[in-house]
């Protein structure tokens, strides 16, 4: 974003979506987690996007976060596309496609996909953005308190109060709901910037589709009174909790109770919270507490190893990828113990604040138990705001508030053009909210007007229909990036060194600690300073201006900027440069803002000291800086999709909406893989239709190529190069060249070995009584279904993810049918997470019974007297049940398809069972380390249908995204090679972790892959001749800047 | 750092300066751009005060430390070399720390061979959130190197 545009819409200019030919602009609401991928995502393919947030500054639930399951790291910088990043939310605020609109509502949305009208009503903050200094002092006069806003009920701010430090903006703004007008803050600020007069002003943006991921919020504690949340204080919610053993919060990572801040010894977490509880609305499991839970158990036992925890429980959850190994390394570790029990009540011993816990376990027995402190792990609804929202977006919405989509458009809300992503849609974890974030963004970006409705008002689309390309398609566009950079004839920086030294006193934040005329006259007396000024505010374009007068007048030919961090305007800056006719290379930054004038404040004496070595320092680095000149290679547009089931397909199809070539490669000689086995999706929906449709949709788009019969026997190049050799039966092979690869190859139900399956015919898989009940045969009436058969066993570790839900829905229909029938689910942990928790309760009120099982005692299956039995040990009572079956159900997992030798051929790993290994499971599910090359479907993990669509059109998104940049440049800086002095010796090749250098067979010097260089510097270290550096960086620089440090001591 | 530049100073500020002089260490901090860099600039950012005793050098990765940037002023006299780089796994190249961590354990081991005080060298995991705890890094190490006394590189070097 420009520095300028949040002004551009206080004063109520309307936005209109600038250039049209790169695609019509996007509303995204709600700036979180989701909203902010959607936003850069589209920002990327070339969108306008305005990202509209209700809070005072975006960022969202990830103020809150600094580790996460199951790496317990933030990350969440990683999430951005292509390329390790800054912040999400940083990268937000500078993309210049994306404008931020904080503090904002959505209060009308006219029109049809294409071209919509939005009407957003912008909240007065009550102080001036432009103006604020954040100095805090009116926060420090304010006298009314409110309950504070991250930091949970108990901590108060004032009601003039600064939003999270990283959201954007963080400047303050008043809670008019408790503020009392009194005006001390107005009267005490000394910019003047409190405006209690504001007022609120509306905007009409003109986007062709709307986003909507506003997120969701923790159901309040105090729902359920009897735990005393709000009473007793030493009962949290989980918020608190992670606020408290958070690094950045309240008490700086110490548990410590907050009646007498003493460290507990017992802690006890209380699942379920609001969760699972229709007697409270909230039916629906929330999906994500119970590994959150083993996260903050993780750290509570990390920060304090002899901490006693007990969590009380129903069922443990862990069914996303690698969660059960997680919440078993958690459930192992000493002094944690997991209790299968419901606490009923909580009572607080008024003298030493301890807490008794009255519960009932498995077997209907009543304990009691004290302990030190109880987290209650509350449960996720959609705030009570959204149904206003859903009103002006004129959406639908489920009976618990949450967006409501059709099982086979996930993506998609009642209304055309209106898109749901992340938890909005159902509670859900941060990799699925990455990808669903990823997915809406596809279909946003290929929301069209429906043909019929092209009409006049909508101009700039009817024009587009007319160039001949076909409905639903993105106009051709021009290439217009040149290949390379190219080089100035002159090039100043082989002049010897004439630096302008430009000193900011930021609006004199600087100033105030800085002694900035003593720095100004110490620069001077170095040797290559030409030029030292001191600036108000070199950030504005007044101020860039200024200087790139200065660099005429003066003949500069390099700048060294003393004021703000160099991730700030760096856009900015670098087009300065440019203008200026110097490299942006040759710019030199210095954080005396943050390193100095915010952390040394009242120490003006060695402020300016130490300010004085920091621009030495930067001169002695930019005095012998060169110009970097990267290169741009051109790539292709095209994508090979790797498998032609439902993610594959899902993905070309994408894909070539968006304009792209497609080529999907079908290892048989049918599309439509795993799908064409789905008989029933509980939702109503058609599969069937579904997949006839989806099939004829792929075969007949004109950018799409499907090779049947085919295998890849060859994969070589690199991110925006690839060339694959594919054969095809009988028809000899060929290579292709793509920019992108995905990989969708898919998986499919696992082939019981045990429980007499194959040997007696009554006994089935539930895609066998899929098959019956499609049939219309009859079922008899006792059926007995096993769980987690081949699942979370040794053999096969991790959870099938889609076999609770399968089963309990099969139930649902034998009952239906059959309602005489009795039917027994044996299982060893019910994981129907969200939504799908309807379905098993509805189970239960049917009559379906549920009987656990523990894995040592599994059931055992005989034939007696030619009846099928069923033996099982109650895990509780210890007693032997015996069942009798007409028919036996065994629900079996999901295994990923062979593909050891592509990935070989791809270069990609594989995890321990088969499934594709994602980069960073937090951030970048549906990313690889070798550039270019994502994944989706049940290559990645077991999924339902839905979250396969969501994960191909994330998939084909992040391919989009970047295929969209049409020539690809290096990140940052790439390494480059003094062919002189490399002995092609190897090292840099061994050391490089993204395969961007490399040595041929017989060449005298190592290469560097340009676009592939993340620019770590891991070379730079390992070449033992010094032939490798960074391009524009010069070997001794760093020693001279020692040197500037060093001469000072 | 030249002691007439530091004369001309506002009288305000005066109230800063201590009475009588302490010594006060040089600390050199290679900070990785992506964790270690943004949680001293977060420290910044929410007025986290510690001494200014720090000279920041922002590299791309701690991997991407060279022994000799550590080495050398150590020779030249600084106080102290501070290394700070994402925690284990977060790295943004995958395993520049790990490198780090490899290294920082062998030029500690030469250090130490070669009569240097290799307690000198910290190398610490601070993430892009942890503007608290840099600023408590920093002030520890002054703390420490203060009582260690100055690097005796400065003065042997002088004679
Ligand atoms: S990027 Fe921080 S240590 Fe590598």
């Amino acid at each position: 974003m420009s520095d300028n545009g949040l002004a551009s819409h206080a004063n109520g200019s309307p936005g209109i979506g600038r250039d049209s030919a790169a695609g019509h602009a996007v509303l995204v609401v709600g700036a979180g987690i989701a909203g902010m991928q959607s936003a850069l995502l589209l920002a990327e393919a070339g969108h306008q996007v305005y990202l509209l947030d209700s809070a005072p500054g975006i960022g969202g639930s990830m103020h809150l976060l600094d580790r996460t399951f199951p790496t317990d790291s933030c990350g969440i910088c990683l999430m951005l596309p292509g390329r390790a990043a800054y912040c999400p939310t940083i990268e937000c605020d500078l993309h210049e496609n994306i404008e931020i609109l904080p503090y904002s509502e959505v209060e009308g949305v006219s029109g049809q996909p294409g071209c919509f009208t939005v009407t957003v009503r912008h909240k007065p903050r009550y102080v001036g953005i432009e103006a604020c200094t954040n100095c805090g002092l009116c926060a420090q006069v304010c006298p009314v308190e409110r309950p504070h806003e991250y930091e949970g009920e108990s901590a108060k701010q004032r009601a003039i109060y600064q939003p999270p430090i990283r959201s954007i903006p963080s400047t303050y703004v008043i809670d008019m709901d408790y503020c009392t007008l009194c005006g001390e803050c107005a009267e005490v600020c000394p910019v003047a910037a409190v405006d209690l007069k504001m007022a609120e002003t509306e905007t009409l943006f003109e986007v062709g589709a709307v986003v909507v991921s506003p997120g969701y919020e923790p159901v309040d504690a105090g729902i359920k009174g009897e735990y005393g949340f709000g009473h007793y204080d030493n009962v949290l919610s989980s918020i608190q909790f992670e606020r408290m053993i958070s690094l950045s919060g309240s008490t700086g990572g110490r548990i410590v109770r907050p009646s007498d801040g003493d460290p507990p010894r017992r802690i006890a977490f209380i699942q379920c919270v609001g969760s699972r509880d229709p007697s409270i609305d909230r039916g629906y499991c929330s999906s994500v507490c119970c590994m959150l839970t083993a996260k903050q158990v993780q750290l509570a036992k990390k920060l304090d190893p002899d901490l006693d925890v007990t969590v009380f429980f129903m069922d443990i959850r862990a069914h996303g990828k690698d969660f059960d190994d997680y919440f078993d390394r958690v459930e192992a570790t000493p002094g944690v113990s997991y209790q299968r029990a419901m606490v009923s009540s909580i009572h607080e011993y008024k003298q030493t604040g301890n807490l008794l816990l009255n519960f009932v376990q498995e077997d209907g027995s009543v304990r009691e138990e004290d302990f030190q402190m109880v987290v209650l792990s509350v449960g996720f609804e959609p705030a009570r705001r959204f149904r206003a929202l859903g009103r002006s977006l004129d959406i639908e919405l489920n009976r618990y508030g949450f967006g409501q989509t059709p099982t086979f458009r996930p993506g998609e809300s009642s209304r055309p053009g209106i898109f749901l992503g992340g938890a909005f849609r159902e509670p859900k974890d941060i990799p699925e909210t990455v990808v669903e974030a990823s997915a809406v963004a596809a279909a946003a970006a290929s929301a069209r007007p429906e043909p019929w409705r092209r009409g006049p008002e909508c101009p700039s689309i009817g024009r587009e229909s007319q160039t001949g390309s076909e409905v639903g398609e993105l106009p051709e566009e021009k290439d217009t990036t040149p290949a390379c950079e190219a080089k100035p004839a002159y090039e100043a920086e082989l002049d010897w060194p004439r630096v302008g030294v430009f000193l900011c006193d930021c609006r004199g934040e600087i100033g105030s600690v800085v002694d900035l005329p003593e720095l100004s006259r110490h620069a001077q007396g170095f040797r290559d300073a030409a030029v030292v000024q001191i600036m108000d505010n070199a950030c504005l374009l007044s101020g860039r201006r200024q200087i790139a007068e200065r660099v005429a007048a003066a003949e500069l030919n390099r700048i060294v900027i003393a004021g703000c961090p160099a991730r700030e305007y760096q856009s900015a800056f670098d087009a300065m440069m440019r203008e200026a006719g110097l490299n942006p290379a040759l710019l030199g930054r210095v954080n005396l803002r943050g390193e100095i004038a915010w952390v040394h404040q009242g120490n003006g004496r060695d402020a300016t000291a130490k300010a004085k070595e920091l621009v030495q320092m930067a001169v002695a680095d930019i005095r012998l800086a060169e110009p970097v000149h990267v290169e741009n290679r051109q790539i292709s547009r095209g994508v090979l999709i790797i498998g032609g089931g439902l993610a594959g397909m899902t993905a070309a199809l994408a894909l070539a909406n968006m304009g792209h070539d497609v080529d999907l490669l079908e290892r048989s000689n049918d599309l439509g893989g795993q799908l064409r086995e789905l008989r029933y999706v509980p939702t109503g929906e058609d599969p069937v239709a579904f997949a006839t449709s989806l099939i004829d949709a792929v075969e007949s788009h004109r950018r799409i190529h499907v090779y049947r019969q085919a295998e890849i026997t060859d994969v070589t190049g690199y991110v925006g190069d690839y060339r694959t050799t594919v054969a095809q039966t009988g028809e000899g092979s060929q290579v292709l060249s793509h920019g992108a690869i995905i990989v969708a190859t898919g998986g499919h139900e696992v082939m019981p070995t045990e429980y007499l399956y194959g040997k007696d015919a009554r006994v089935v898989t539930q895609r066998g009584l899929d098959r019956m009940l499609d049939q219309g045969e009859d079922i008899a009436s006792d059926v007995v279904m096993i769980q987690c058969v081949g699942s979370r066993e040794p053999e096969r570790p991790y959870c099938s993810r889609v076999c609770c839900t399968k089963a309990v829905t099969n139930a649902l229909r034998i009952k239906e049918r059959n309602p005489g029938a009795r039917v027994f689910v044996l299982y060893r942990e019910m994981r129907t997470y969200g939504f799908r928790e309807d379905y098993y309760r509805e189970a239960r009120e049917q009559g379906v019974i549920f009987l656990r099982y523990e894995p040592p005692d599994k059931p055992s299956v005989v034939q007696r007297d030619g009846e099928l039995s069923i033996h099982l040990r109650e895990p509780i009572t210890g007693e032997d049940l015996e069942l009798r079956a007409d028919l036996l159900v065994l629900s079996t997992g999901v295994d990923p398809n062979e593909v050891d030798g592509l990935a070989d051929l791809l270069g990609l790993p594989l995890d321990k069972n088969g499934f594709f290994q994602e980069e960073y499971p937090k951030m970048r599910p549906l990313d690889f380390t070798r550039l270019g090359i994502f994944m989706c479907g049940l290559a990645h993990s077991p999924r339902f249908s839905d979250e396969t669509i969501m994960q191909a059109q994330g998939a084909a998104m992040r391919a989009a995204a970047l295929l969209k940049q049409r020539t690809l440049q290096a990140p940052v800086p790439p390494v480059m090679v003094n062919e002189r002095v490399c002995a092609a010796c190897g090292q840099c090749v061994e050391i490089c972790p993204f395969e961007a250098r490399v040595l041929e067979a017989g060449s005298p010097t190592a290469e560097v892959i340009e676009v592939l260089c993340q620019g770590c510097g891991a070379c730079i270290v390992a070449c033992p001749n010094k032939a490798t550096r960074r391009q524009g960086a010069t070997v001794p620089s760093v020693y001279r800047v020692l040197d500037a440090v060093t001469q000072q001591v | 750092m030249s002691d007439q530049a530091c004369e001309a100073k506002p009288a305000a500020q005066l109230a800063a300066a201590s009475p009588e002089p302490r010594f006060e260490p040089k600390i050199v901090a290679f900070l990785c751009n992506w964790c270690t860099y943004t949680g001293a600039d977060l420290a910044g950012t929410s007025r986290i005060q510690y001494p200014p005793n720090v000279r920041i050098i922002r590299l791309m990765c701690s991997g991407s430390v060279d022994p000799t940037y550590v080495l050398k002023p150590l020779l030249d006299g600084a106080d102290g070399v501070l290394i700070g780089g994402c925690h284990p796994g977060d790295c943004h190249y995958q395993s520049g720390n790990y490198k780090a961590r490899r290294r920082t354990i062998a030029l500690k081991e030469i250090l130490r061979s070669a009569g240097i005080d290799e307690t000198r060298v910290w190398l610490r995991w601070i993430s892009a959130s942890e503007g608290q705890r840099f600023a408590d890094t920093v002030t520890e190490m002054t703390e420490f190197l203060r009582e260690k006394g100055p690097n005796p590189m400065r003065t042997e070097w002088a004679v």
